[in-house]
């Protein structure tokens, strides 16, 4: 029945995206609210369980900062909330409500993109609109293991006057913790056998917000925590280092391994009919992807366990952990040296390899040795070939699970030359200061891989409201009367794109001439928010390398010859490059231009470089052709 | 016998128990066809990712055994990657009430079967859902399920919606009435002539039974679509209703309803001389009686804040005002008790806001409704009240309560009535002068005033608190580019039935440049918001209430430049709607006036081509710019 899920999804990604991207949306801007106090104090009990108290005294000050009146607390077989209580207080300081652990609306069962996940959501809210007004929480939590021990993170897209982190431990508890520059080194006390660290901090700066902002939480005001040895499951952790946890890992995963006999009579069909270890990988992976799909079921520690193989071969469905388990147990039956690897995704977290902790990772995929070669395989994209990875996958750290040589490595990268936008546009203007446009584009790469990964969930219409308003940010203003791209097989790397619209008004008459306006071609919008070179500390995000190769070809109408037109232009650098050249013959004109950027992301210490390049772009003139009459 | 031919005969026995089983299983599942198999996305909607073939619900009612719906759905699946969210099933039930039988399956185009094995779950307050998801889900397979569903809410069955989200080929409702129960049925956006049942005899088990059965084929999926109103209205929908039991007529009308929902309101004004003294006090300086109700209402308004939009909260009058916190609906309750006190003819009035439904009297179930606001009727006319919202001026309704019609709670006159909203000028104007440099850069003078309706989009500026610079930046969030608001230019005003907000901005790189040649946007986003992306629609088209968009824009041209183009005249016109553009060059300064005209809220899908043309004109044109070129150059 729709109606209960679209009731319930609604709730449940309307009150966890209010909570928790709230924060990401807005900001930035005058303050909306201030956290007084958030404090934790944190208790290590014995080797493998915490409880931790939080406090939070926050005055919300407008609409815009209500979302921090909301408060959302996960349970989980592992995670239990003991205690719960919150006050609201008028700008006067009286107090107008409590609320009680009871009094909490619990929603469970829902994730926020499983089928079903077996975690509690207890939410706790204030409404109120009169400002400013002050709510304060207290609760605590038991966490019966220490794995995933929960970072300190004092910082909001609002004002924090004072933080504090206690942590609580027996003298001989072994543990690892990493702090970013602005965190001061902790006071430390011994008494009765306990050692208690103390990190404070007063006037927490905001986190800042930009248009090219990186959406993850870069470096920032964090302590993270690691424990030498932690349990989960009933399965033991040595977090002294990558190889052990990758051990751990192994002893948790490989159970699962085990093939049925179908899977076996199924993997035997497979390697006959392959020639080659590639195209058992090949063949593999495109028979699973017509057969299996994505769907995550979450229960016990199957958070972080895969079930077991022949199980997700039956049912034809598994989230990252079951899909990639999957793979590796049928490539090692047909001889293949296939490892099960976890990474945190580019979009989620940047792993820091001195710091082992496998509490980062969000995702799983896996590797194949096949004739020679290493082939990367994510199992969740049945619109990736073998060898090619979703650009979330990419460039980034990924540990091997291997009984042996666990180790951390890093997943193959792109170049721009391999994530290529192809386009070949014919230009028509028109007397009624029009101009029809004629577009065919070429994706190959991760543009490939992000556009029909993008539109596959949706319907034609959608779709086509997807391209008309948003085409890689062509433009606008580009109105498109029709469209047509067919949906592209696992085996075929281009993406084929067909446009045709119309600008509106891009012809302008200065006099006797005319300028024909070619900024609608712009692949990156030219007034953008610039972020600020003195303040701006995030790293900036191009998501991938790629390349705009763009041919225009302009037909003059009757009559109309080129007066001017671009200069060539060639800047190339590390960061990127800009091509531009246009050539007269006839009635038509010829522009070719490269677009480009070289990097997955420009960290803060080489943003002057990035300034420079940005710099020498923004010096070109606009796009246009100023036409007279022959 | 001997040993040996027992053996025999008992293991025949067995073979033709599990057969005889066997048969019975897959008869209780349907046979599937040889045209089920074959069938592809259906013309009029050749994207679907998959179809229902089938969704039958049957309805038994008796005194003893409650009511218990059988389901039986099936699915065809074309594009399982696009249909994942399709083919997870959520099932809810309300707690007590009992989901069992319930047995899915995925049959994949070789014929194999592959059970549901799991099920799990969930829960969201006090219901619970069932969900499951199935296996093996390959493109062509076809998924089945099915369930029964008991509970003893006899006076009120759950409607049965004939559509949903996946296109629908068939969908059969049968009721198995047990004698001495008599339903009144409300139908829901279905044809007219499937509103009447075919209806036959029936008995078993000693008991008479009368079964209806209602069917309706190729039913286009429900999706949301912007500008739309009253979703439930639009499902081809059957609402069912106990109205008499053994002869007996139950709860046949309003005034029965009423009676009971009166017991809650007087529940609710327990002490009915503190509530007297209270309004008493409130209005001690009002002299009219609109102005005790003015100043009651506004009372209400904003010195109790509004908890919940939506909902009961479960406090009586003298909670709230110990709290002075409330939901809308006990602070509509409240005010209905403070008129009532002082003797004015005042009610509860129960509603469907415009959003969720439309009410229909015919349907006596308070199912239908999802708010409760007040009425008072003074001299000859009436006002609808609603204290949810600050920003709602008395004697106006926000625009969800712009109905017409509902349910007032008067004891044993309660009834269902109808009026019409009141009518407020409403409207949007937006003024800016625009002082150009050559450096492209620009300072703007802008007024923006809200009137009536729109002054809800404001909502936000009537907290004192707020910052006059957080309130521009929310009017202006739209915009890309940098902008600079000049400090102490930015002044409030909150005047009768409207407020206006004006400010000044700095744009460094307000135009484009071609060589020489100036391009300036003229764009009022304010005034070419389109909605209307889609090439079809399904639902109404609904603006809540007519409203009129207006923008004048003045660009002052840099003294070294001169204009040698204007954007093109705009005009386009549909009965109830209009966009118009004009731009003109005084010598000294370019004007440009736009004005979107919504002339009435309300307009059926035909007329959807019409809208999105009007619309798609005033996107187009917002992209318009004024060109101008160095004065002293040579043309």
């Amino acid at each position: 029945m729709k109606e209960s899920k679209l009731l319930s999804l609604c709730l449940t990604t309307l009150l966890i995206a209010f909570a928790f991207n709230a924060e990401l949306v807005l900001g930035g801007s005058d303050d909306d609210a201030v956290f007084l106090e958030r404090n934790v104090n944190c208790e290590i009990k014995g080797s493998n369980e915490a409880e931790t108290e939080y406090y939070e005294k926050i005055e919300v000050l407008n609409r815009d900062g209500d979302y921090l009146a909301l408060k959302i607390i996960w349970e989980s077989s592992l995670l239990e909330l003991k205690d719960f209580s919150a006050r609201l207080y008028d700008a006067n300081g009286e107090l107008v409500k409590e609320l009680e652990k009871d009094d909490g609306k619990k929603l469970c069962g829902f994730g926020s993109y499983e089928v079903y996940a077996d975690y509690c959501y207890n939410i706790f809210a204030f409404s109120r609109d009169i400002y400013p007004y002050t709510v304060e929480y207290s609760y605590k939590t038991k966490r019966k293991t220490l794995f995933q021990w929960p970072d300190w993170r004092p910082q909001s897209y609002v004002p924090v006057r004072h933080a504090k982190y206690t942590l609580t431990t027996d003298d001989d508890f072994v543990f690892d913790y990493k702090s970013s520059d602005m965190v001061p080194p902790p006071d430390t006390i011994s008494s009765d056998g306990k050692k208690i660290y103390t990190w404070e901090l007063n006037d927490v700066p905001e986190l800042e917000e930009g248009d090219y902002a990186s959406f993850i939480e870069f470096g920032g005001i964090a302590i993270q925590f690691a424990p030498a040895e932690y349990k989960l499951g009933g399965y033991k952790f040595d977090g002294s280092s990558w190889n052990k946890l990758s051990q751990g890992n192994y002893i948790m995963v490989h159970e699962c391994f085990e093939l049925s006999d179908k899977q076996e009579k199924f993997m035997g069909k497979i390697v006959a009919e392959s020639e080659t270890e590639k195209e058992i990988c090949r063949n593999l992976h495109r028979r699973l992807s017509e057969l299996s799909r994505y769907v995550a079921i979450h229960t016990g520690i199957g958070g972080w366990q895969p079930h077991k193989s022949r199980d997700t071969f039956e049912r034809g469905y598994g989230d990252c952990k079951d899909l990639s388990s999957l793979y590796v147990s049928m490539l090692r039956f047909a001889g293949l040296d296939a490892k099960y690897v976890l990474l945190s995704t580019r979009d989620a977290g940047i792993t820091d390899p001195d710091f082992p902790s496998l509490a980062r990772f969000n995702h799983a995929i896996l590797f194949a040795v096949a004739d020679g070669d290493t082939l990367w395989i994510d199992p969740t994209r049945n619109d990736c070939d073998i060898g090619e990875l979703p650009w979330q996958d990419e460039n980034t750290y990924a540990l091997v699970v291997d009984p042996m040589s666990g180790c951390l490595l890093r997943t193959d990268s792109s170049t721009a030359e391999e994530n290529l936008i192809v386009r070949k546009t014919e230009l028509w203007p028109q007397k009624n200061r029009s101009v029809d446009v004629k577009m065919e584009y070429y994706l190959t790469g991760n543009p490939r891989d992000l556009f029909s990964g993008g539109i596959a969930a949706f319907s034609e219409i959608n779709r086509h409201n997807i391209l008309t308003n948003n085409i890689f940010e062509l433009c606008d203003k580009f109105l498109v009367d029709s469209l047509d791209f067919p949906k592209v097989e696992i085996d075929q790397p281009v993406q084929k794109l067909k446009l045709y619209g119309r600008i509106r008004s891009a012809v302008h008459r200065i006099g006797k001439k005319q300028i024909l306006d070619l900024t609608f071609l712009d692949y990156e919008s030219k007034k953008k928010h610039y972020i600020d070179p003195e303040t701006y500390k995030q790293p900036l995000e191009y998501l991938f390398p790629k390349k705009l190769v763009d041919t225009v070809i302009v037909h003059l109408p009757d009559g109309k010859t080129v007066v001017e037109m671009p200069d060539t232009t060639r800047i190339e650098d590390s960061i990127g490059v800009y091509k531009i050249c246009c050539q007269v013959s006839d009635s038509i004109v010829l522009l070719t231009r490269e677009v480009g950027n070289y990097q997955y992301r420009i960290m803060p210490e080489g943003f002057s470089e990035y300034f420079d390049h940005r710099d020498k772009i923004k010096g070109i003139d606009e796009l246009y052709l100023k036409l007279g009459n022959r | 016998m001997p040993e040996k031919s027992c053996k025999f005969t008992a293991c025949w026995l067995v073979i033709i128990i599990f057969a005889a089983m066997a048969m019975v299983h897959g008869q209780e599942w349907e046979e599937i066809k040889d045209w089920e198999w074959e069938l592809a996305p259906p013309v009029e909607y050749p994207d679907a990712a998959a179809v229902k073939i089938f969704d039958i619900g049957k309805t038994h009612i008796s005194m003893w055994e409650g009511v218990t719906l059988e389901r039986h759905v099936r699915i065809k699946v074309f594009d399982k990657d696009r249909a994942e969210e399709l083919i997870s099933i959520e099932i809810p039930r309300l707690k007590d009430e009992r989901i069992h039988h319930l047995e899915a399956h995925t049959i994949t185009p070789d014929g194999e079967r592959h059970k549901v094995e799991s099920e799990f779950k969930k829960q969201i307050g006090s219901q619970e859902v069932t969900a499951f998801t199935f296996p093996a889900v390959v493109n062509g397979s076809i998924l089945e399920y099915k369930y029964k569903y008991e509970h003893f809410r006899l006076w009120m069955l759950d409607p049965w919606y004939f559509q949903s989200d996946l296109y629908t080929l068939k969908s059969r409702y049968i009721v198995e009435l047990a004698g001495g129960f008599t339903y009144s049925i409300a139908c829901n956006n279905m044809p007219r002539d499937k509103q009447q049942p075919v209806a036959e005899d029936d008995g078993y088990f000693g008991e008479d039974y009368m079964i209806f059965t209602w069917e309706l084929d190729n039913l286009m999926p429900i999706e949301v679509e912007p500008k739309s109103s009253a979703i439930l209205n639009s499902y081809a929908s059957l609402y069912m209703q106990l109205s008499g039991f053994g002869g007996e007529e139950i709860l046949a009308d309003w005034s029965e309803y009423g009676e009971l929902y009166q017991k809650t309101f007087e529940d609710f004004m327990d002490n009915e001389d503190d509530i007297r003294e209270k309004a008493f006090n409130i209005s001690a300086n009002a002299e009219t009686r609109i102005d005790t109700i003015a100043a009651i209402y506004e009372f209400v308004r904003d010195s109790i804040v509004t908890d919940y939009k939506l909902g009961k909260n479960d406090r009586d009058a003298q909670e709230i005002l110990e709290k002075k916190s409330a939901s809308a609906y006990d602070k509509n309750m409240m005010l209905a008790a403070f008129l009532q006190s002082l003797d004015y003819n005042a009610h509860p009035l129960l509603i469907a806001t415009r959003d969720h439904a439309k009410f229909n009297p015919e349907m006596i179930q308070f199912l239908q409704f999802n708010h409760l606001i007040c009425h008072v009727s003074i001299d000859s006319s009436e006002c609808i009240l609603d204290t949810r919202d600050r920003s709602t001026a008395f004697p106006y309704s926000p625009p969800d309560d712009l109905i017409y019609g509902g349910v007032l709670i008067d004891g044993e006159n309660s009834r269902a009535i109808s009026f019409k909203p009141r009518p407020r000028e409403s409207g949007k104007t937006i003024e800016t002068k625009m002082y150009l440099a050559d450096d492209g850069s620009a300072v703007c003078s802008t007024c923006v005033c809200v009137r009536g309706h729109n002054i809800h989009e404001f909502e936000d500026y009537l907290e004192d608190s707020i910052k006059e610079s957080q309130i521009v930046a929310n009017i202006i969030d739209g915009m890309e580019m940098e902008y600079e608001i000049v400090e102490d230019s930015i002044y409030l005003d909150k005047t009768g039935d409207s407020l206006s907000v004006e400010f000044v901005l700095e744009i460094p790189e307000l135009s484009d440049f071609l060589g020489d040649n100036m391009l300036v946007p003229i764009d009022a986003a304010e005034v070419s918001d389109n909605p209307f992306k889609s090439e079809r629609r399904m639902l109404p088209i609904d603006f809540k209430f007519p409203y009129r968009a207006e923008c004048r824009l003045e660009v002052y041209p840099p003294e070294n430049m001169k204009v040698t183009e204007l954007p093109a005249h705009v005009d386009k016109s549909i009965d109830g709607l209009s966009f118009t553009r004009r731009a003109m060059y005084d010598g000294t300064k370019v004007i440009i006036k736009s004005e979107l005209n919504v002339k009435r809220a309300y307009f059926q899908p035909p007329d959807y081509e019409d809208i999105k043309w009007v619309f798609d004109a005033m996107e187009e044109s917002s992209y318009d710019q004024i060109a101008l070129a160095p004065a002293g150059e040579k043309q």
